[in-house]
């Protein structure tokens, strides 16, 4: 396959269904059953290789589904110059694959050439905001595509914070002109660790900047007799993040909903079993848009 | 007030372990070093996953609890310089090797090594095989001169363990039989054909006659230095083998 032949096939399109985060362990299975999964998203950078078995699975899979590449390593948020061969090695899989969407998170994830593999929060300044969609501008024009940008969880604010997080978003994808990947589990998790109303973040939303919605399981810690919500991906997705997902799709209509799960991961008739409860919540929206 | 790039090199300094004072964390409940400790979890965690991911034979050999202190000491030690974490590792082998709590298994690190180089050889470009009608039309005069093009995935590795079966050892569910660690060194040659990898013994001339071909030097050359090392070393079979696993895959003047 050449760059030349995907392109004239095109990427197939993500619908407003329900996919599911595809890992390592659930590959072989996929490829030889071809469940009835509506899109499927992938870690971007597990894909960076050149050549070998996982790149070819991917080029098998994304033959017959829509397919979704969502990174955790640029760091955008981050103040190091951007990672030359990180971007080069994004914008090659982007090629390869053609995905439908793009992803990237709301962060920053290294500082003075250290990486510390995780999503790191930033200060919700006027500082942060003017550096982060300027980074994000300048990736996208090296990407030659627009990108969704996803609100991540966080456990700690900082002092000199002074935009709330839904505006700091909202403003990020204005000025930087990209989409919004709007983490329904993420948004919960904040909410609780920092104590604001998670619907106040998601009807501050336009339903147009909103290209995606992700949900994940979480697990609670008790911190001295106060509750610290992990972003765990371990886990279902909990009761009170569907009803807020739910309060998500009569805002802003049917979306691309991906379901992730990550570690201890299950059998995949789970994650389906998931999905498929993401998939009547859309219809349901479907049905009251119709 | 910190600018950001201050604030994020503290923070980041403070999640590998450093001090936490001075960062501009709200309580809000709950002191904000404790809400800073859940980053300092995710990171070490973060690090040690992904070597357990790259080492899982080098685990197996001296069991979890071993291996996530061993990993820990490694990731204070080894910050990733990397946004993609399956690059990060690639010095534990060496590391291994000096580690004191390891002193008693002297192969380890060469373990290690085999995984690592493994891994590459799984993530490495595809080739095309060598044009064998292109090379059957060389002028016999001519071969001697020959340079040579190797496959991207191939690798070797001398260990002075019997690495390879230690390896093969380690991959039975219920390992049978003993582990015969005193069987001497092995050559290992990593490779790729389509996407599976292949490991196989090399023998001491085979080693050298494919370190000096992949150094870009001549065949006659490498057939000198093979010699040298393996009286019997049988070249015709070796090179045929060597094109036939298209571990060669091209071959210049």
């Amino acid at each position: 396959m050449t760059i030349a032949d995907s392109k004239m096939s095109g990427p197939k399109p993500i619908p407003a269904q329900a996919g599911i985060g595809l890992r390592g362990p659930h590959i072989q299975h996929v490829l030889d059953v071809r469940p009835d999964v509506a899109w499927f998203e992938v870690h971007s950078e597990n894909y960076f290789a050149p050549g070998g078995r996982a790149v070819a699975e991917l080029d098998a899979i994304r033959r017959d589904y829509p397919l979704s590449l969502h990174g955790v390593g640029v760091s955008l948020g981050g103040c190091d110059p951007l990672d030359d061969g990180h971007i080069e090695n994004l914008r090659r899989a982007i090629a390869r694959f053609v995905p439908a969407l793009v992803s990237e998170h709301l962060c920053w994830t290294a500082a003075g050439t250290q990486h510390l593999h995780d999503l790191l929060p930033l200060p919700y300044t006027e500082e942060a905001l003017r550096h982060v969609s300027g980074r994000i501008v300048e990736v996208q024009q090296r990407l030659g595509r627009r990108l969704l940008i996803e609100n991540v969880s966080s456990y700690l604010e900082f002092e000199h914070s002074t935009i709330p997080e839904w505006e700091f978003l909202l403003e990020v994808a204005i000025r930087s002109g990209c989409g919004i990947l709007l983490d329904v589990n993420n948004i919960y998790v904040s909410a609780i660790n920092h104590g604001f109303d998670a619907r106040r973040f998601i009807d501050a939303m336009p339903a147009e900047a909103v290209g995606e919605i992700h949900l994940a399981g979480h697990v609670r810690k008790d911190i001295d007799g106060t509750a610290l919500l992990i972003d765990s991906h371990n886990r279902p997705v909990t009761d009170a993040v569907w009803e807020l997902y739910a309060h998500a799709l009569e805002s802003l209509g049917p979306k691309p909903t991906l379901i992730e799960w990550d570690s201890e991961l299950p059998e995949f008739a789970m994650l389906q079993a998931e999905a498929a409860k993401a998939g009547s919540y859309l219809e349901a929206r479907h049905a009251d848009a119709a | 007030m910190l600018t950001l790039p201050e604030l994020q090199q503290k923070f980041a300094e403070a999640v590998r372990g450093g001090t936490a004072a001075g960062l501009p964390l709200r309580d809000h409940g709950i002191p904000g070093v404790r809400r800073l400790q859940v980053y300092r979890n995710n990171h070490v965690s973060a690090l040690r996953e992904a070597l357990r991911a790259v080492y899982p034979v080098t685990q197996r050999l001296v069991g979890e609890e071993f291996f996530a202190a061993a990993a820990d000491a490694y990731g204070a030690a080894n910050p990733s310089h990397g946004g993609n974490i399956q690059d990060y590792g690639g010095a534990f082998p060496r590391f291994l090797e000096d580690y004191a709590p390891a002193a008693s298994l002297p192969y380890l690190g060469d373990v290690a090594a085999l995984e690592w180089r493994r891994l590459q050889t799984a993530f490495a470009a595809p080739h095309a095989p060598m044009d064998v009608r292109a090379l059957a039309e060389v002028p016999a005069d001519a071969l001697a001169d020959l340079r040579f093009h190797h496959q991207p995935a191939a690798r070797a590795f001398d260990s002075q363990f019997p690495i390879l079966s230690i390896w093969r050892f380690c991959q039975q569910t219920d390992p049978e039989g003993r582990l015969e660690l005193d069987k001497g060194s092995e050559r290992v040659l990593f490779s790729r054909k389509a996407v599976d990898v292949e490991m196989r013994l090399l023998s001491p001339g085979e080693y050298a006659f494919l370190r000096v071909l992949c150094r870009g030097e001549t065949f006659a050359e490498a057939c000198r230095t093979a010699f040298t090392v393996e009286r019997s070393f049988d070249v015709e079979e070796r090179f045929a083998a060597l094109v036939r696993d298209e571990i060669l895959t091209g071959f210049y003047l």
